[in-house]
């Protein structure tokens, strides 16, 4: 469903990913991972079209996504959880629901959905989300990005910083959105995060591809230490 | 007169520009908080409303309050839609870089303001007030008119104030100014948005000159010293904060006609502007700028 090829992007004429393809197959978790500075969250942006320069295409349920304005993409059925959560700090948590909902016009009966997976938001409701606490925030960030009933949803780091329980609570969420269909690209820092529910990892370095590997090899002793060696942990 | 009743007279003037003033304020600090730019033109366009409302009010023969009428109605639209095309046309293209926009706006205002000179001429024009009613007020007698601006401004700010915190376009506008590229990534059109703000920004201030006009007359230099003092109430009620903005106008507007009345207009000039200094030592952000909306 998600076919990005030969993606290149800059940022004022410095090349930040090079040449980089991958495709996601519906209702499947493609992780990736990768050092500090590798290009993930560029990767996300440029998907959403949020990079001025980029090459290649990306092309979404056959539909070109590269150079249409990016206020189009999300009303395609993409949901984005951007790294740091990038909340709506000063708005309650619902009039940052209320952004995610007018995206693709959805009303009250998916945003009692959301609320349903999230019972701490529904209480929390009238509060400024610059006040929640930090799992909550990342709790609202995912909530806002499933209030357009997406198709496929790009999740940046929404581990980081989070406690244990929280990071399980995440992850199940993951779990259930992918049992319902929806094709996840999940970026992350750590291995351990995106082993239990990734069907595929992508490796980069320096905006390349560098190693990729399916679910059923990572018991595979070599290709899980290439996976260590690579993200350098 | 004695000192108490001159004083009330003199806060009553204050409050009139001190109520025009909040509108044109109010039209920067919207403009500033949304797309964070400065738009040194917005003096420029409270003048073309003020020249504009001259022109529809001579065009309309017969009773002043229905020319009146008709300028609150199309002067605001018009400058409202010239302002669009001024984004569209020039600020859109330089990608609203602040330091750029500044030397673009200051472009904007010579545009208009020749544009006014040339077409209008250089003359303080009159308008009529719309209705000529004298209150007694005990000790003095003070325009019903006066009393009218003090009461429009005060209907368009709330008006203001009901779409920014209860409606869904002000959801769009508070979301855009927080985050405008996470406000794209969900389907918020940030450049339609830009326009129209910049429009209803210089609207704003349209709507402050069509008030204003019957009291003060349209001239094509008339913009630079709302300029000045919009300035001076945007920085010291906090940029992109309403209540900040007007409770600064307030201040500025009623201490303005005070100290003008009592001693001179250049005076209260620099008192306020001395402000401004004093405010960004203690608060740098501005008197209001922790309050929203
Ligand atoms: N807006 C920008 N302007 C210029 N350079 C940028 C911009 N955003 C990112 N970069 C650069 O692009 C490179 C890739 O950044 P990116 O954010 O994609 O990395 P990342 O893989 O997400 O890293 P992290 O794990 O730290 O989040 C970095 O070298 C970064 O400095
Ligand atoms: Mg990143």
């Amino acid at each position: 469903m998600l076919i990005v090829n030969n993606l290149t992007s800059y940022y004022s004429n410095i090349k930040i990913l090079k040449e980089l393809s991958f495709n996601l197959n519906q209702g499947q978790v493609l992780c990736l991972l990768g050092r500090n500075g590798a290009g993930k969250t560029t990767t996300l942006k440029s998907i959403m079209g949020l990079v001025d320069k980029t090459r290649g295409s990306i092309l979404f349920n056959n539909e070109k996504l590269s150079g249409i304005p990016a206020h189009y993409i999300p009303k395609k059925g993409i949901g984005y959880v951007p790294q740091g959560r990038r909340l709506f700090l000063e708005l309650t948590v619902e009039e940052n629901l209320e952004i995610g909902l007018l995206a693709r016009k959805k009303g009250k009966d998916t945003k009692d959905k959301v609320l349903s997976m999230f019972p701490r938001l529904k209480e929390r409701i009238n509060q400024i989300s610059g006040t929640l606490s930090g799992g909550e925030q990342q709790m609202l960030a995912l909530a806002r990005a499933l209030c357009i009933e997406p198709s496929l949803l790009l999740l940046d780091e929404p581990s980081e910083g989070l406690q244990p329980s929280m990071i399980s609570l995440i992850r199940n969420s993951i779990l259930e959105l992918k049992k319902q269909g929806v094709s996840i690209l999940l970026v992350e820092q750590r291995i351990e995060a995106i082993l239990p529910v990734a069907d595929e990892v992508i490796i980069i370095e320096n905006g390349s591809k560098t190693f990729s590997a399916y679910a059923k090899e990572f018991k595979d002793k070599k290709t899980l230490q290439n996976l260590y060696n690579f993200t350098g942990l | 007169m004695d000192l108490g009743p001159y004083l009330l007279f003199a806060s009553l003037e204050g409050l009139v520009h001190a109520a025009v003033l909040s509108l044109i304020a109010l039209g920067l600090s919207l403009v500033f908080g949304v797309m964070r730019i400065v738009n040194v033109a917005h003096g420029e366009f409270f003048m073309l409303g003020a020249i504009l409302t001259w022109w529809v009010s001579n065009f309309v023969m017969g009773n002043p309050a229905l020319g009146f009428l008709l300028a609150l109605l199309i002067v605001p639209l018009v400058v409202g839609i010239i302002a669009m095309f001024s984004d569209l046309l020039i600020l859109r293209h330089l990608k609203y870089d602040p330091e750029v926009t500044i030397i673009a706006t200051i472009g904007i205002l010579y545009i208009i303001q020749q544009f006014a000179l040339m077409t209008f001429g250089p003359d303080a024009r009159p308008v009529e007030q719309p209705f000529n009613i004298r209150l007694d007020l005990y000790w003095f007698g003070f325009s019903a008119y006066k009393f009218f601006v003090i009461f429009s401004a005060i209907i368009l700010l709330f008006c203001v104030w009901l779409v920014m915190a209860k409606t869904k376009f002000g959801l769009i506008l508070r979301a855009t100014q927080l985050d405008s590229e996470i406000a794209q990534a969900f389907g918020i059109p940030i450049s339609t948005v830009y326009s129209l703000v910049f429009g209803v920004g210089a609207a704003i201030a349209a709507v402050g000159a069509v008030l204003i006009v019957p009291i003060q007359q349209a001239h094509y230099l008339m913009g630079g010293e709302p300029l000045l003092l919009a300035f001076i109430v945007v920085i010291i009620g906090g940029l992109g904060s309403l209540k900040g903005t007007v409770v600064a106008a307030m201040l500025i507007g009623i201490s303005d006609g005070i100290i003008s009345v009592f001693f001179s207009p250049n005076l209260a000039k620099i008192l306020a502007t001395l402000l401004v200094v004093v405010v960004l030592l203690i608060r740098p952000n501005g008197l209001f700028r922790t309050i929203r909306i």
